[in-house]
């Protein structure tokens, strides 16, 4: 089984001629709404005020086979390492879903991409037990292909 | 707006205490309590604004001659004629695109390209191109169907009337968006301008690749199936990693 992993790569845009990756591919023009995107720890916070959407930077897309694992990532040897490693990944990131228009609905959904949530976000909501991927999830963040 | 009311469960017997609990709570609840940022609730204000907008819109009177002696129709006319026909970008002629496609590289360690088989994402442009040419297609049959009924060279249908309307109110013309089964075939914006300017950046992309080279970076936005763009990339992966 084959699952996208996506890494925001977006020390490269900014001046710099981009070029291919040798595997996967780089996608831009999506934007954050509902939280904001620290670019610097590439992780969701708080949007600030009025700051409705957020321009993401450009992603990088590729495929990793969950059997397999990436002979090419660090740590990403085995099968049971992998999905070890994609269990970890769920407990501190968000599976952001992106869609082609704000309307949030099944049809619309193109694909999921995890964003790192803040590993400190839970003592700032009143409620306990919730955890930093679900607050996210309460807000309904998703990344959106169009603002209108 | 945005209180600190605490909402909790009050601890008490008495019905009266109930009520004074619930007299106290904020006639508006502010987005947070479900989870929300602030900001949610100014989202929702802009597009109960627009909905609003649309609506009145949609009440203006539209047999009314317009401004300065131009009817309706001779706007819509000059419009197509003069600013939107002028603005469509020439038809991809598939031939040429075949050819062009056998040349187009793939990604590094993908074989030699010559063989379209080979390599999924330039199948998934080709197809992109597709549908791209047939939106192109049904756009500029509109537009010129619309100023023949105008001109009376042929029979003005309630479609074409729709179309004409929706030109005149800088909507996008119905056909232009759904099929006859109410599919959607294209992108949805609330403007012509935004449409054609999806219009106009989708053609750009495309004819970029498949004349220049594989954009390093896509717009994934400007595809008519992104799930498939994923696929396919997904497949290229596969058989880098099996070569």
């Amino acid at each position: 089984m084959l699952k996208e992993v996506i890494q925001g790569d977006d020390g490269k845009i900014e001046g710099k001629q981009l070029s291919s990756p040798a595997e996967g591919v780089y996608i831009h023009g999506l934007y954050l709404e509902g939280a904001g995107w620290n670019k610097a720890e590439k992780k969701l916070e708080d949007s600030q005020p009025k700051e409705l959407y957020y321009t993401f930077p450009i992603l990088h897309v590729s495929a990793v086979s969950v059997a397999a694992g990436n002979p090419n990532q660090p740590g990403g040897g085995g099968g049971a390492k992998a999905k070890q490693e994609l269990a970890n990944l769920e407990k501190i990131a968000y599976s952001c879903p992106v869609y082609k228009y704000p309307l949030r609905n099944d049809r619309y959904l193109i694909f999921r991409v995890y964003l790192k949530a803040e590993t400190n976000g839970a003592p700032q909501h009143p409620n306990k037990g919730l955890t930093a991927p679900m607050k996210w999830k309460l807000a309904g963040v998703s990344l959106l292909c169009t603002k209108d | 707006m945005i209180t600190d009311f605490n909402y909790h469960i009050p601890d008490a017997t008495e019905h009266t205490r109930f009520m004074e609990y619930i007299g106290k709570m904020p006639s508006n609840d502010g987005p947070p309590i479900f989870g929300l940022h602030p900001n949610a609730d100014l989202t929702f204000r802009l597009q109960e604004s627009t909905t609003m907008i649309n609506v009145l819109l949609d009440t203006m009177p539209k047999e009314a001659a317009g401004a300065g002696g131009m009817s309706r129709e001779d706007i819509v006319k000059e419009k197509i004629e003069k600013e939107l026909l002028p603005m469509l970008p020439i038809d991809f002629i598939m031939l040429d695109v075949q050819d062009r496609l056998k040349q187009l590289k793939g990604p590094r360690g993908l074989g030699e390209a010559g063989n379209l088989q080979l390599i999924p994402l330039n199948i998934f442009l080709y197809q992109e191109l597709q549908v791209f040419q047939s939106i192109l297609t049904i756009v500029r049959r509109t537009m010129v169907d619309m100023v023949d009924a105008i001109d009376g060279s042929i029979i003005m249908t309630p479609e074409i009337v729709d179309s004409i309307n929706a030109v005149f109110d800088f909507r996008v013309p119905k056909k232009w968006q759904y099929d006859p089964t109410g599919a959607e075939i294209s992108w949805l914006t609330m403007s012509l301008a935004g449409w054609i300017k999806g219009l106009l950046d989708r053609h750009y992309q495309l004819n970029n690749w498949v004349f220049k080279e594989r954009p390093a970076s896509f717009w994934m936005t400007g595809f008519f199936n992104p799930q498939g763009f994923l696929t396919s990339m997904k497949q290229e992966v596969t058989r880098q990693r099996k070569a």
